[in-house]
């Protein structure tokens, strides 16, 4: 039993807690307004509803920017329950970001599809809101709290497509595994408080290191495995994954857009912040416990997830399998962990390497879901890979952006994600865990042949006299969102130092 | 270390043999006196008209779930009203803010008809 020094005397918030939660007021705000701005605004106008949440959205965007440079050096608020520092910042950023494309995209989607509710936008910020708050969570319950946020948010948006049954079944999939993940993370949550005496990351990393004995609490680590299983859920890492394709599926296509990138961000921001700076033991071995089971969780993910993605037929599921293989290839940065130099400090590397390829990963994926979004037909969702044969005949630049997001997908350079993949091989390599930057390599092989036979399709002349998909327009807002997410993609790819000095500025500043 | 656990397990133990003798008990010890009037569903006491077994108005459930949630968050009133004059002015805001915040709750659920019966 490791009951570690008293705890932290609860103390009456004040100023300094309200502004180290400034960008979640201002979202939870814009939140509030948007729901009563639903009641008046008439139903021929809902497109505004968009606005005002892209309004709320970049007001957050800019307070986060202020507090970039405020929150330095950053701080814990709120009793130590909330770190105001740049690491949240920089994922808050990413997240804010990913939720504005998809706003862009929502409301000429929704309208073909017809299930255009002011509910939509609410929900959207809603998420954000609960990720946001996970992104700084310091405290298993603010943890907690977080993911049901964004998960009940989740399951409403996946089951927006009310009077469709593919659409209902994802929402009861997800709504009912997701409850059992939530069921492990709690479970987890209650054996480390019990071993510990603490749910306050900062208390519990004091009360790992403060372990004199040599042999490990073994309800300790099965709580830390455990919450790791909540994680995987959540990030859909293989063998926790089996949700993945039918929820992306079925879901609406611009809210599997949306949760297919900001729920990995979210949840890797708190696994990088529980398992690699709480969980990692500081001088003691306790590291060594859970590293394998990630290492291996990463290994299962990237095999499963290439593989699977190579029968598929559907680009929506082709896309979920490949997700589950980043998230295999992101968790590879996890499991390397705070590398011990042999000069006593320790190498962030792994972590800049997630903080890196969750940047790449948002744009690219925001980018490849969008162009199904945007080239949806009347009522139906562009699925098949037959939808996508001779895009680039009729719509040349829809298609060549959609080429370059499955390059990145496939890391090559010079894109966003080769340098993603890049970061946490090496990473790897750097740890002497040779093997799992193996794994990455020849997995990511494999998936350059899924990846392509898209691309492919796509140039390919339709056949004489069959029947070609009627594609949508682009539109103002689809035109703007695959500008920038095909200019992301490429910055990301090119000019590296951006997005890797911003990420090891939020390392630096990382508390827990 | 796991020694500390050992009554929790020898408690499990209690519970599962309790229950099972429990069912065996009741069985052999309970008399038993069958009557059609028995077998009727429990009404609070009065003799059932009809079927239980017919649909109820889905308003029922809207109602229900509703009152629970606005039931369980007044409760937060409670503890908060015990220290309000040690919080002064900044508690009282705090709580205008989270029924401002229940309020926006309400007008929308009254707004999109949820309240209305029929």
């Amino acid at each position: 039993m490791l009951i570690a020094a008293s705890p932290v005397p609860l103390t009456f918030p004040g100023g300094r807690d309200l502004i180290g939660i400034l960008p979640e007021l201002v979202l939870g705000g814009a939140f509030l307004l948007l729901m009563l701005l639903d009641l008046v605004i008439p139903a021929s106008r809902r497109s505004w509803l968009a606005g005002f949440a892209l309004l709320g959205i970049a007001a957050t965007f800019g307070v986060t920017i202020w507090a970039w440079f405020d929150a330095n050096p950053g701080r814990l608020v709120y009793s130590g329950s909330f770190a105001y520092d740049r690491f949240a910042l920089f994922v808050d950023a990413i997240l804010l970001v990913s939720a504005g494309l998809v706003v862009m995209i929502s409301p000429n989607y929704l309208n073909r599809r017809g299930i255009h509710y002011g509910e939509y936008y609410a929900l959207i910020l809603a998420a954000t809101l609960g990720m946001m708050l996970l992104a700084g969570a310091t405290s298993l319950m603010v943890i907690f709290l977080a993911i049901e946020l964004l998960s009940l948010a989740l399951y409403v948006l996946s089951g927006f497509s009310r009077h469709e049954e593919r659409s209902q079944e994802a929402a009861l999939k997800y709504l009912l595994l997701g409850g059992f993940a939530s069921g492990f993370l709690l479970f987890g949550m209650a054996l480390i408080y019990g071993e510990t005496g603490h749910t306050q990351l900062a208390q519990i990393a004091a009360a790992i290191q403060g372990q004199t004995t040599l042999t490990v609490d073994p309800l300790l680590l099965a709580g830390v495995l455990l919450l790791f299983i909540g994680f995987a859920f959540k990030i859909s890492a293989a063998p926790f994954h089996s949700w993945t394709p039918d929820v992306y599926q079925g879901a609406p296509t611009s809210v599997t857009t949306f949760m297919s990138v900001t729920t990995k961000v979210a949840a890797f921001a708190a696994l990088v912040r529980v398992f690699t700076y709480t969980f990692d033991g500081g001088g003691t071995h306790f590291y060594q416990h859970w590293e394998p089971v990630v290492a291996l969780v990463a290994i299962t993910s990237m095999v499963v997830g290439n593989i699977a993605a190579l029968t598929q037929t559907s680009v929506k599921r082709m896309l979920a399998y490949s997700g589950i293989a980043q998230a295999g290839y992101i968790l590879i940065g996890v499991a390397v962990g705070p590398v011990l130099l042999p000069s006593g400090q320790t190498s962030s590397f792994g972590t800049i390497g997630v903080l890196y390829y969750l940047a790449a990963y948002a744009v690219t994926n925001i980018g490849a879901f969008a162009v199904i979004t945007i080239m949806a037909g009347r009522g139906e969702d562009l699925d098949s890979y037959d939808g996508l044969r001779g895009l680039a005949h009729r719509r040349p630049f829809v298609a060549a952006s959609m080429a370059l997001f499955l390059f990145s997908l496939g890391g090559f350079p010079p894109t966003a994600g080769f340098f993603g993949k890049f970061l946490v091989f090496t990473a790897a390599i750097n740890a002497g865990q040779v093997p799992l930057a193996l794994w990455g390599i020849a997995t990511s092989a494999v998936s350059a042949f899924y990846y392509l036979r898209v691309g492919l399709l796509m140039y390919q002349r339709p056949a004489e006299g069959a029947e070609e998909y009627r594609w949508s327009r682009t539109g103002f807002s689809g035109s703007a969102v695959l500008v920038a997410t095909t200019a992301g993609t490429l910055i990301l790819g090119v000019m590296i130092v951006l997005v890797y000095t911003a990420a090891t500025a939020s390392l630096k500043g990382l508390i827990v | 270390m796991l020694s500390g656990y050992a009554p929790i397990l020898f408690f499990f133990g209690i519970c599962a043999a309790f229950a099972v003798l429990a069912q065996f008990l009741n069985a052999a010890l309970g008399p038993k006196r069958p009557s059609p009037t028995k077998d009727l569903p429990y009404e609070s006491g009065i003799v059932p008209r009809e079927s239980a077994r017919r649909r109820f108005s889905v308003s029922f459930y809207v109602t229900a779930m509703l009152f629970i949630i606005f039931d369980v968050e007044s409760i937060f009133l409670f503890p908060w009203a015990t220290i309000v004059r040690e919080l002064k002015v900044f508690g009282i805001v705090e709580m205008g803010i989270f029924i401002a915040t229940l309020l926006v709750g309400l007008l929308y659920v009254w707004r999109k008809g949820a309240l209305r019966w029929d």
